[in-house]
């Protein structure tokens, strides 16, 4: 499961790079985890690291 | 020389086109998978949003920028904004020559400028702005926003002139074909040409010294020596990225790094919020920026697609509007940004695609404009460009007149 640490600065890269439309961003980003496929692109595009997977 | 550069935003490419083409060996090490930073485009729903600036370098061609791009030989096309801009005041268009503002206004700025020329009497802007007619005030207050992202507190007069003579120097914005990407691109061929390398996802631990002297860099997977290092990560990180490089034996609360640390403790960041708007008519309909004094939270627009439709899907305009954040409420803020949407494009079918902020880590400028430390460290073969060191020009043309200054400072 993909979760959204408290360091979030909003800028919304992950949105626009999920494949599955599964993130909104509006001050921070918040996951569908009912659509997320863990495919972790936006933990890769993440440039404050703030997107964790946790079990 | 081998020179190592940290960090593929547009001070690290800038960096390493400009050594490339005069024949070192220079390897870019990026740790995210894509170039440019907040510099380049991802594309979404069609529309190639930036990642952090507006489509846009503040001084056009003929800034710091466009003149470094033009010598590097860079494909790149810019636009040159026409008109420059206008403010929208009292639901009219207004102009912004240095005649369109009141004469009192006018007046106040030579004698501050006279005052500082002669006595150096140097305030914060918020003095200056105290007294200025409703106009002249909210204007300043929409340019300081738009370009910069601060408010009058965070500069000081003498800051502010010099910017001020740069616009009257430089002239105004344009539009880069491809928006911020095009740039990027440009640039990445004339390093890749000059054969030099670009890494992406290959992050630097730390920085290796010795003494006065750094002596590399560390990643996974071992140490790699060179001549020079460039830091494209702003003083702060570039500090932290040392103390767990220095393996002196001396007191570590005593040595240069540590002290470097302490030295850059104190930067601020600036923070911001852009929003991409998707709209079927075009709102602005020229390539300038439209400031926005009478919004709550919006300083001002622009509409890139006039200048490079390719930048949204057919038949579809892409608007941004940015607002400087300021308060410590971001949600606060955006709804207040929102609200001034609504407000100026009540009469149109839009929709918000993208909110995107910046702050702390990822901001709109690692320092605060007027606030900049300049390129050197406390090791001589190890400087720093980007948002981080700007020189005294607005966003890309800052970070371009930092480069150049290095540039001197080297060669």
């Amino acid at each position: 499961m993909m979760a959204i640490a408290k360091y979030c600065v909003g800028c919304a890269f992950c949105m626009m790079v999920c494949p599955e439309g599964a993130i909104s961003v509006k001050g921070s980003a918040e996951i569908d985890l009912e659509i997320c496929n863990e495919c972790k692109k936006c933990k890769t595009y993440c440039p404050v690291g703030a997107i964790r997977l946790v079990e | 020389m081998k020179v190592a550069i940290i960090g593929a935003g547009l001070g690290g490419l800038i960096s390493a086109a400009i050594l490339s083409e005069k024949g070192e060996k220079v390897d870019v090490y990026e740790r995210l998978p894509f170039i440019g930073g907040r510099f380049t485009n991802i594309p979404y729903k069609g529309f190639q949003i930036s990642t952090g600036a507006l489509h846009m370098i503040p001084h056009g061609k003929r800034g710091p920028l466009g003149q470094i791009l033009k010598e590097l030989g860079c494909n790149v096309e810019i636009e040159d904004s026409k008109p420059d801009g206008h403010a929208l005041w009292e639901g009219e268009l207004k102009t912004l020559r240095r005649k369109d503002f009141p004469k009192g206004s006018r007046n106040k700025l030579m004698r501050w400028y006279l005052l500082y020329k002669l006595l150096r009497r140097d305030k914060y802007l918020e003095k200056f702005e105290e007294g200025l007619d409703e106009f002249t005030a909210k204007f300043l207050r929409s340019f300081l926003g738009w370009s910069l992202s601060i408010s009058s507190s965070d500069i000081k007069f003498s800051k502010f002139l010099s910017i001020l003579q740069n616009v009257e120097k430089y002239g105004g914005p344009g539009i880069p074909i491809g928006g911020c990407k095009g740039v990027i691109e440009s640039l990445f061929e004339v390093i890749r040409s000059n054969d030099g390398r670009v890494q992406k996802r290959k992050q630097v631990e730390s920085i290796l010294t010795s003494e006065k002297n750094v002596k590399g860099i560390k990643v996974k997977g071992g140490n790699i020596d060179y001549d020079l290092v460039i830091s494209n990560l702003g003083h702060q990180v570039t500090a932290k990225m040392l103390m767990r490089g220095d393996n002196s034996n001396n007191n570590k609360t005593d040595n240069n790094s540590s002290k470097y640390v302490n030295q850059t403790s104190t930067l601020e960041p600036s923070s911001g919020v852009k929003y991409s708007i998707s709209i079927d008519e075009p709102f602005i309909g020229n390539t300038g920026v439209l400031f926005t004094p009478q919004l709550e939270r919006i300083s001002g627009m622009n509409e890139v697609t006039n200048a490079d439709p390719d930048l949204a899907p057919n038949g579809k305009h892409l608007l941004m509007a940015h607002q400087p954040v300021l308060s410590d409420n971001l949600r606060y803020e955006i709804n207040l940004g929102l609200a001034d949407l609504k407000n100026i494009l009540k009469k149109y079918k839009y929709k918000v695609i993208a909110i995107q902020s910046y702050s702390n880590g990822w901001p709109v400028n690692r320092v605060k404009a007027g606030n900049d430390i300049g390129n050197k460290t406390p090791y001589k073969n190890l400087y720093v460009v980007g948002d981080g060191a700007k020189g005294d020009c607005i966003e890309v043309d800052g970070i371009a007149l930092g480069i150049k200054e290095l540039m001197r400072d080297l060669f």
